[in-house]
């Protein structure tokens, strides 16, 4: 017990202490009810760019639905459709090409043969020549020997020279020709099986590619199908981030009242201790009390803040990721052009030049096959007019036979000439004959090709002409799907590229913790100093202090959590040994409405 | 036509954060600064429901509910208190007054639009 000097000296001490105490409550009141109503605006702040952001990835969400609804739409299942379809008159086309090839070379090879047939007929028009050249000059002799009485055959026998001569020129006209053409159909014969080899190679190589590109199309048409559910999903996320942040940004609220019910709590012991209603141990247990509600405080705004920020950053995650995930969806590899769509274009077009090349291989045998015609005609022209000469010479033998029979026995060898001359006649004509049946076999077949390869080219041709069309449509549609991707892609990657910058920019920003922390534990150091020589004075005690008129200002249960917290300790337990932070409130159970644990409905 | 909905708090934020959650809902929001504000605008004014919160400067959330009854255009409209209190005598005094429901904060955006469909049919 002290005595009745100590009992003074201390009362001096404690008014001494009052007073420093009634200071450092003053100005830590006056900070902390500066903090609470300075930081509102940077909440409002964050709170406006969260709308913004909001809005923001709603529209990323929206380019991104209208990017897979693009891959899946009409157009798309348009163009596949059409290029299944092309892909099946292409096989059907390769194989008539295929076939049309094969016959045109073997019909060419049947030409050859038979050209080689003309062969032996036109070497037996030499030996005619040769022969009738001979009894020319026999006739001529003998006719000068006989002299008057064989007058006339001098002249039947430069007719037969002159008419030899003119088989021997259109022989060797006949001969030039078809060795012409059986080079050309040789040539011809070699550049259809060459380019017909190539093109089939070529087509069939396309026609497995397109295949695939179409089967990638139609797997990549099934996810954008089954996308939405994926973007919804994300855009659920992202919901659910905002919902985190909104939360959160209550957080001021709630810490406000905090701090200001803590300011107030400071300034009502400033006043006692200045009235004197107020002793150390009141002091020691309010200020304990305090230090745990701002540290709650404090704890619960950092909490806030880094839901915030990692909420915010969350917003941008999820973009981005929704972003490249839209964009492998929809088989855009990057927006440098280089796309699923891009290579199926040059696919495409090369399929429209490889048919179209076919049409000109056609077109080049139709050529062809004019030429054999024209050629043959030509060879028949020439044909005839060695028969006709032919019938020409046999009706001059005649004559000369009839005219030696006038001339009697002395014209017995005249006639004999003639005769033999005669026979030539009939042999040259047997020799057109042979001719003119192996050139008519030509004909036969080369107009047989022609009408063939005409009637398949021309269709072919038509065909050709209505593929490359609908390629080009396909092409077109393909396109265009392409660059709106393209766009979009564009434009999503713009957008979140924009969004991340400014979320981080945001984020950056965020100070309002770190400025309220400050404050806070400047506040819990100078009132820890206040409780430390107060329980000099007066040591905790159970029951010490009066600590019920506090709650009456309490909004919040985690405020009576925390007085009960102290309340108990103070009653039960040594208070230095006590915490000055308790535990969170457990998360509200949900209830039955499924509303959430917070919500009550009456 | 949307639906209006006044939120009455003195937290800016707070009325931010309402109003923020309740446009993407597509609801039409009016804002007051506290129970005096609001009573004001509801007297001009008519909203399809009331989300106030308890402690507010000039009028606190009880006398803001019962002036509101008073007013024939809102003596039928669901009123919510949204507040950090959470005590059952508050909340028998908020139902008392007149509240359709009670939410403590903070909320989270599909809580308070779940309890706004379900109060507004």
């Amino acid at each position: 017990m002290p005595t009745g000097k100590d009992s003074v000296t201390q009362d001096a001490e404690l008014k001494r202490l009052s007073e420093d105490w009634s200071a450092v409550l003053a100005e830590q009141a006056a900070q902390l009810a500066a903090v609470s109503g300075t930081t509102e605006q940077e909440f409002l702040d964050i709170g406006g760019r969260l709308q913004d952001f909001y809005q923001r990835g709603l529209g990323i969400s929206g380019l991104a639905s209208e990017m897979v609804g693009e891959v899946a739409g009409d157009h798309v299942i348009g163009a596949m459709r059409g290029l299944g379809e092309m892909l099946d008159d292409m096989g059907r086309y390769v194989n008539r090409a295929q076939n049309e090839i094969e016959v045109s070379a073997d019909t060419l090879r049947e030409i050859l043969v038979l050209l080689a047939k003309v062969s032996d007929p036109l070497s037996g028009f030499k030996k005619v020549n040769k022969v009738l050249r001979m009894l020319g000059i026999s006739t001529k002799i003998e006719s000068a020997r006989l002299g008057q009485s064989a007058a006339g055959f001098d002249t039947l026998a430069s007719d037969v020279g002159e008419l030899s001569v003119q088989v021997n020129d259109k022989a060797a006209v006949i001969l030039k020709r078809k060795e012409e053409l059986a080079r050309t159909i040789e040539q011809t014969l070699a550049g259809v099986l060459n380019s017909g080899a190539q093109q089939h190679d070529q087509v069939m190589a396309i026609l497995a590619r397109t295949r695939g590109s179409m089967q990638a199309l139609t797997e990549i048409n099934a996810r954008c199908s089954s996308s939405v559910a994926t973007i919804s999903a994300v855009s659920d996320e992202v919901y659910r981030s905002i919902g985190d942040v909104v939360m959160s940004m209550q957080a001021h609220d709630i810490v406000r009242q905090q701090i200001e019910h803590v300011d107030e709590a400071l300034t009502e012991l400033k006043h006692g201790l200045s009235a004197g209603t107020a002793g150390a141990d009141t002091a020691a247990a309010v200020c304990e009390l305090q230090i745990a509600q701002l540290r709650h405080a404090e704890a619960e705004l950092d909490d806030a803040v880094t839901t915030i920020i990692d909420g915010l950053r969350e917003i941008a995650r999820k973009q981005s990721g929704l972003s490249a995930q839209t964009s492998s969806m929809a088989g855009m590899a990057d927006q440098t052009g280089g796309s699923f769509f891009s290579e199926m274009e040059k696919d495409i077009s090369v399929v429209s030049d490889a048919l179209l090349d076919s049409s000109k291989v056609n077109q080049a045998l139709c050529v062809a096959m004019a030429t054999v015609a024209q050629t043959v005609g030509e060879i028949a022209t020439f044909v005839g007019d060695i028969e006709k000469i032919g019938e020409e010479i046999k009706l001059i033998a005649l004559n000369a036979q009839i005219k030696s029979a006038y001339t009697g026995d002395e014209g017995a060898a005249l006639g004999v000439l003639a005769e033999a001359i005669q026979r030539l006649s009939i042999d040259a004509i047997d020799h057109t004959g042979a001719v003119s049946g192996t050139l008519q076999g030509i004909i036969a077949v080369t107009d047989r090709l022609n009408e063939g390869v005409g009637a398949e080219a021309s269709g072919l041709e038509r065909e050709v002409h209505g593929m490359v069309q609908t390629l080009s449509g396909l092409l077109q549609t393909l396109r265009q799907v392409h660059d709106t991707l393209l766009h979009s892609l564009r434009n999503m990657d713009d957008s979140v590229t924009r969004l991340s910058g400014d979320i981080e920019q945001v984020v950056a920003g965020v100070t309002v913790h770190r400025k309220v922390s400050q404050v806070l534990e400047t506040a819990v150091r100078e009132i820890a100093g206040v409780v430390a020589q107060a329980r000099k004075i007066a040591p905790a005690s159970p029951g010490a202090g009066n600590l019920e008129q506090l709650t009456q200002r309490y909004t919040m249960q985690s405020e009576r959590r925390i007085h009960e917290s102290l309340s108990g300790a103070h009653a039960g337990r040594d208070a230095s040994a006590r915490p000055l932070t308790v535990a969170a409130a457990p998360p509200p159970a949900a209830t039955e409405d499924d509303l959430g644990g917070n919500v009550e409905l009456f | 036509m949307a639906k209006v909905i006044m939120t009455a708090d003195d937290s800016a934020s707070v009325r931010q954060m309402v109003t923020f959650t309740l446009k993407q809902g597509g609801y039409d929001v009016v804002e007051a600064v506290d129970g005096k504000d609001a009573l004001q605008k509801l007297s001009s004014t008519k909203v399809d429901m009331l989300i106030t919160d308890l402690n507010m400067p000039n009028l606190d959330g009880i006398g803001l509910i019962k002036g509101a009854r008073a007013l024939p255009s809102c003596k039928f409209i669901p009123i919510v208190m949204l507040t950090t209190e959470s005590q059952d005598s508050k909340k028998q005094e908020g139902k008392a007054a007149g509240a359709t429901g009670w939410i403590v904060k903070p909320f989270k955006p599909e809580q308070l639009m779940a309890v706004v469909k379900k109060v507004l049919g």
